[in-house]
């Protein structure tokens, strides 16, 4: 029976699940009205749903585990016991005397008639720690290390040893809250020392860094106080040099989060003087941290303030400010300096905190804060600065200045020309004088759009103007680079997603995308209302060129100016402007010319409207149009999609126009209509199957709906999966499912005969393989047209035109 | 020992599954058998790395004892929940025996690695089956869906279709459920829910 009260803790947990962390306590104040018993139950719950790989293995891994270790647990008893034979008396050698075994501590040994060794926990390069338990202390858990046996074959051992000792000195006089404490140590029966720390519970920083970057204010809070960890550390003459999120252990108490610095100097005791002897002894990963003096082997407490700052950058970006192939490319890359600023990747990131964090990430030691306390304060204090929120207007919406960009040619590349492209057209706009003006104001916002990016500002109406001249100046250089550029002004609205992120959508971005549309290589075009504050300063309405209205996609009509300084913009009209607009300024057309036009377009029905809006480039002229009225098919899908609920829990569904690349957990709905009437066959196809065949499912028509036929009437909708509620989930698995759509004038034999398999007993899974072979000879043989595809971004349709009486379509969903 | 072939298994769940208790004592070995043959596993392995690997193997143990592709389309929800619940008996009995046969070595179970790393005690099969048992008290349904996933091997998808509730609702069902029971064995859990449950 649930009781009235576990009813309200639990509705609670699922409130508070969907805020961010940094939100529930104050959402829990409010709804627990005073009830202290109430909200620490829900708090404390909430603290434990963190706990995230509980339970993650399923039982009979659970089980399975204790088998083996209750032999290995057998061995050892049997060893004690006197050995039955030569082999394992060796074996009993190995594991307790000899130089041989790399880890002679095995699970159930007693250490010094006290600690019990539960487990190895990791190994290091040259040390190795364990999970024990405190037989003396109520079987409390303890981390015990101990340097490996391999490191004794080292001409350096006793450098090693030495310095260890003085490690472990080093560490039980670090009286800090964020250190983790030593608690004893003592020699093993071979001499090597160990040492006992205590344990730390919760889970580790990497656990929790996101790849869209953490809350602000989490960020200041754990920085902060890892920086304050750190200078007690250095204060002692000691230097951790191997921080990295793994080695950070994020503790709960009372709802407040505080991180533990575990790990300390061990794994770098060993130095190593050249960075390629770096990669024989270390794990790939932990060179991302390392300062450029760490690399060559002299570390110093800067190198842990610089180790702090690349953690900073990854906690706010979720990405490496270098990612390098080898240990010389990072020295290099280090030197040059962080190319990818973070506000580059985290629009609303205060500027402030980039400069806190680029400092902290300087190459030379000097450059970089005092002390990691200082840097841990002053990336707190830019981060607890209220990002500068413009008011809410009545309407949500503001008018923003919109500059779009497009590289000619992009999808012609290859995708590491494509990738060095936008890099390097990200650095040519970052360094323009109107982009950091208005970066450091915080009102900017830039939005990638895969062949280029768009440029939201705010304020001033010229930033965005200026900044595509200078652009366009530092391009002379590159004649190769063939960048196309469009701006206007419009009304645009800022959503502010569940990181804290900034977005924004709106009109004025689709018809900044519209004017640039129109140009070719070199272009900046000018929607008119920006031509009409340019017109009135003398400076810029010399170089505007007035190309009068043109048509662009859906029959939108989009008055055009280009701006040609001579050093910035292209004079050339676009030969697709050239076709259909005469160069000469229009005069005012006759009112009844228009009516005409409208007329013919209305005549030619909705069925033609897709027809004529095929491509920008070939605007119809009405003889061409009329021959696409034949039996052409049309059909219209879009997707619904929610990312998945456990991991993004506010996500509301949302409308796409097209396929993405889907992680695991997102849920898919698809939806397809046609003006026309027809027959539709919706089937999935799965990998070969191991008899060579394909693996359909028919998805649509299913017994349940629509009667369980495939005729459709003009506009009628269709939602797969059916019944409505349903999604399809992506798993784990990396793959594509390919889904064929067949929309016919006349109904498919091939397919009628199949349609009925998708009952709720074979859930449309097609078994006889003679039905399979005609089904797929059906598909190869009528995909061979391949329908044109057009992607309506602004009405999020795909649409599908076939020139035959039958449209063979695929979606294709990618996930991974 | 020969491997237990799926049909054989299926035979013996769905026979259990209908009140032939017989069944469950053919059961058990057969279970056991693919417990010792991951345990070989486990023990071959020198070294961390092999994480991938092992799952599949779990998985492919599960889809051995549990094969649903063999059972028919109706009955596949009732089948899921029988089987879940059989393995808890089994894996819970065995935990128990296991044990009871070591008295104070380090007989501890473990759920997982971060629970190892990550908190005071280690937790067992039989602590999160009584845990479990509480929480069924409390939550029937969250106490449910751990049989199923946990014990049992389902995904979440498969837990929506045999409580016929929606994958969203599984996920957060375990979610919440996960923590209570974490919460449980970690022993972190001030005694609060009774103070609540008395007033």
């Amino acid at each position: 029976m649930k009781s009235e009260r576990w009813k309200q803790i639990d509705h609670l947990l699922d409130s508070a699940l969907e805020l961010k962390p940094e939100e529930r306590p104050a959402f829990l104040a409010e709804r627990c009205q005073g009830d202290e018993a109430l909200r620490r139950e829900v708090e404390s719950l909430l603290a434990h749903e963190q706990a995230k790989d509980f339970m993650d293995s399923p039982a009979l891994e659970v089980a399975a585990q204790a088998i083996a270790a209750d032999q290995i647990e057998e061995r050892r008893t049997h060893v004690m016991d006197g050995p039955p034979d030569d082999t394992t008396r060796k074996f009993a050698t190995n594991q307790l005397q000899t130089n041989v075994n790399p880890s002679a501590l095995m699970p159930g040994v007693m250490l010094a008639e006290r600690y019990l060794i539960e487990k190895e926990l990791g190994q290091g390069g040259i040390g190795v720690v364990y999970l024990a338990r405190d037989q003396k202390l109520h079987h409390a858990p303890v981390v015990i290390k101990v340097l490996l046996e391999k490191v004794r074959e080292n001409k350096h051992q006793d450098w090693i040893e030495k310095k260890f000792r003085q490690e472990i000195m080093a560490l039980s006089r670090i009286d800090h809250p964020g250190v983790v404490r030593a608690l004893d140590v003592g020699e093993l029966p071979d001499g090597r020392t160990y040492l006992v720390m205590q344990h730390v519970s919760g889970v580790s920083l990497r656990s929790v860094i996101s790849s869209r970057g953490m809350g602000l204010a989490r960020v200041g809070h754990l920085i902060r106080q890892i920086g304050q960890a750190l200078t007690a550390a250095h204060e002692q003459g000691i230097f951790h040099r191997d921080l990295k999120p793994e080695n950070i252990m994020l503790q709960q108490a009372g709802g407040e989060e505080y991180p533990k610095l575990i790990d300390f100097g061990i794994a770098t005791v060993l130095e190593t003087p050249n960075p390629a002897t770096i990669q024989a002894t270390q794990v790939a990963g932990t060179l991302d941290y390392m300062a450029p003096e760490q690399l060559q082997g002299k570390p110093t407490a800067a190198s842990d303030i610089y180790a702090l700052g690349v953690i900073a950058y990854e906690m706010l970006t979720g990405r490496m400010p270098f990612n390098p192939e080898t240990g010389y490319g990072l020295l290099e890359m280090q030197r040059t300096g962080v190319r990818i600023k973070p506000c580059d990747l985290r629009p609303g990131l205060p500027i402030a905190a980039q400069t806190v964090i680029l400092k902290a990430l300087s190459f030379a030691q000097a450059d970089r804060h005092a002390r990691a306390k200082d840097f841990g304060d002053a990336l707190a204090q830019a981060l607890s600065v209220e990002v500068k929120e413009t008011q809410p207007t009545l309407s949500g919406l503001e008018l923003a200045h919109v500059l779009f960009t497009d590289l000619v040619g992009y999808s012609k590349l290859t995708i590491d020309e494509q990738t060095l492209l936008l890099q390097y057209l990200q650095e040519v706009v970052s360094a323009t004088e109107s982009f950091q003006r208005a970066q450091a104001s915080n009102q900017l916002l830039r939005l990638p759009t895969g062949d280029g990016m768009a440029l939201v500002f705010f304020g001033d109406p010229l930033l965005p103007v200026k900044c595509a001249v200078d652009v366009a100046r530092a391009l002379r250089s590159r004649p190769e680079i063939k960048l196309r550029m469009g701006v206007h002004t419009g009304p645009v609205q800022r959503l502010s997603d569940i990181n804290q992120n900034v977005n924004v959508s709106g009109g004025g971005i689709n018809m900044a995308q519209r004017v640039m549309d129109c140009g070719e290589a070199g272009h900046i075009l000018l929607s008119r209302n920006v031509a009409d504050v340019l017109s009135q300063l003398k400076e810029w309405s010399q170089y505007l060129q007035d190309w009068g209205e043109q048509e662009v996609k859906h029959g939108v009509k989009v008055h055009i100016f280009n701006l040609h300084t001579g050093e910035a913009g292209n004079p050339e009209l676009p030969a697709k402007l050239r076709r259909v607009a005469p160069p000469e300024p229009r005069k005012k057309r006759p009112p009844l010319v228009i009516m005409a036009a409208l007329l013919a377009v209305m005549a030619l029905g909705a069925i033609t409207w897709w027809a004529i809006q095929s491509r920008f480039g070939r605007t119809p002229s009405l003889p061409e149009t009329a021959s696409a009225i034949a039996p052409a098919r049309q059909l219209s899908y879009w997707l619904t999609v929610q990312k998945d609920p456990k991991r993004y829990p506010s996500s509301k569904p949302f409308i796409l126009g097209s396929e993405i690349i889907f992680e695991a957990g997102y849920q898919v709905q698809l939806h397809i209509s046609s003006p026309q009437a027809g027959y539709l066959y919706i089937i999935n196809e799965g990998p070969v199957q191991t008899n060579g065949l394909p693996d359909y499912n028919v998805l649509f028509p299913d017994t349940a709906t629509n009667n369980g036929s495939a005729e459709m009437t003009a506009n009628q909708q269709i939602q797969v999966p059916q019944p409505s509620g349903n999604w399809i989930i992506f798993d784990k698995e990396e793959g594509v499912e390919k889904i064929w759509l067949i929309w016919s004038e006349r109904s498919v034999p091939e397919l009628e005969a199949v349609k009925g398999r998708a009952n709720p007993q074979d859930l449309g899974v097609i078994n006889d393989s003679s039905q399979i072979k005609s089904v797929a000879q059906y598909l190869a043989t009528q995909s061979a047209a391949k329908p044109e595809v057009e992607k309506d971004e602004m009405n999020k349709r795909t649409k599908l035109t076939a020139k035959n009486s039958v449209l063979i379509g695929v979606v294709k969903l990618e996930h991974h | 020992m020969e491997l237990p072939s799926s049909r054989e298994v299926t035979q013996l769940l769905l026979a259990w599954s209908e009140g032939d208790q017989a069944a469950l004592e053919k059961l058990i070995p057969l279970v056991q058998a693919e417990l010792h043959r991951l345990a070989k596993h486990y023990l071959g392995r020198e070294h961390r790395g092999h994480l991938l690997q092992t799952t599949a193997l779990v998985n492919e143990a599960y889809l051995r004892l549990i094969d649903w592709k063999n059972v028919r389309w109706q009955n596949r929800a009732h089948f899921f929940g029988v089987s879940a619940n059989l393995m808890r008996h089994i894996l819970v009995d065995f935990a128990r025996s296991r044990s009871r046969h070591q008295a104070g070595a380090a007989q501890h179970v473990s759920l997982d690695e971060a629970l190892e790393v990550s908190q005071e005690r280690g937790a067992d099969l039989v602590a999160l089956d009584e845990a479990l048992t509480a929480l069924a008290e409390l939550d029937p349904r969250k106490s449910k869906i751990v049989e199923l996933r946990f014990f049992g091997g389902l995904s979440i998808e498969e837990t929506a279709e045999v409580l016929k509730v929606s994958p969203m609702t599984v996920k957060r069902e375990w979610s919440k459920a996960r923590a209570w029971l974490h919460r449980e064995l970690t022993h972190v859990r001030s005694d609060e829910i009774r103070t609540l449950e008395a007033n």
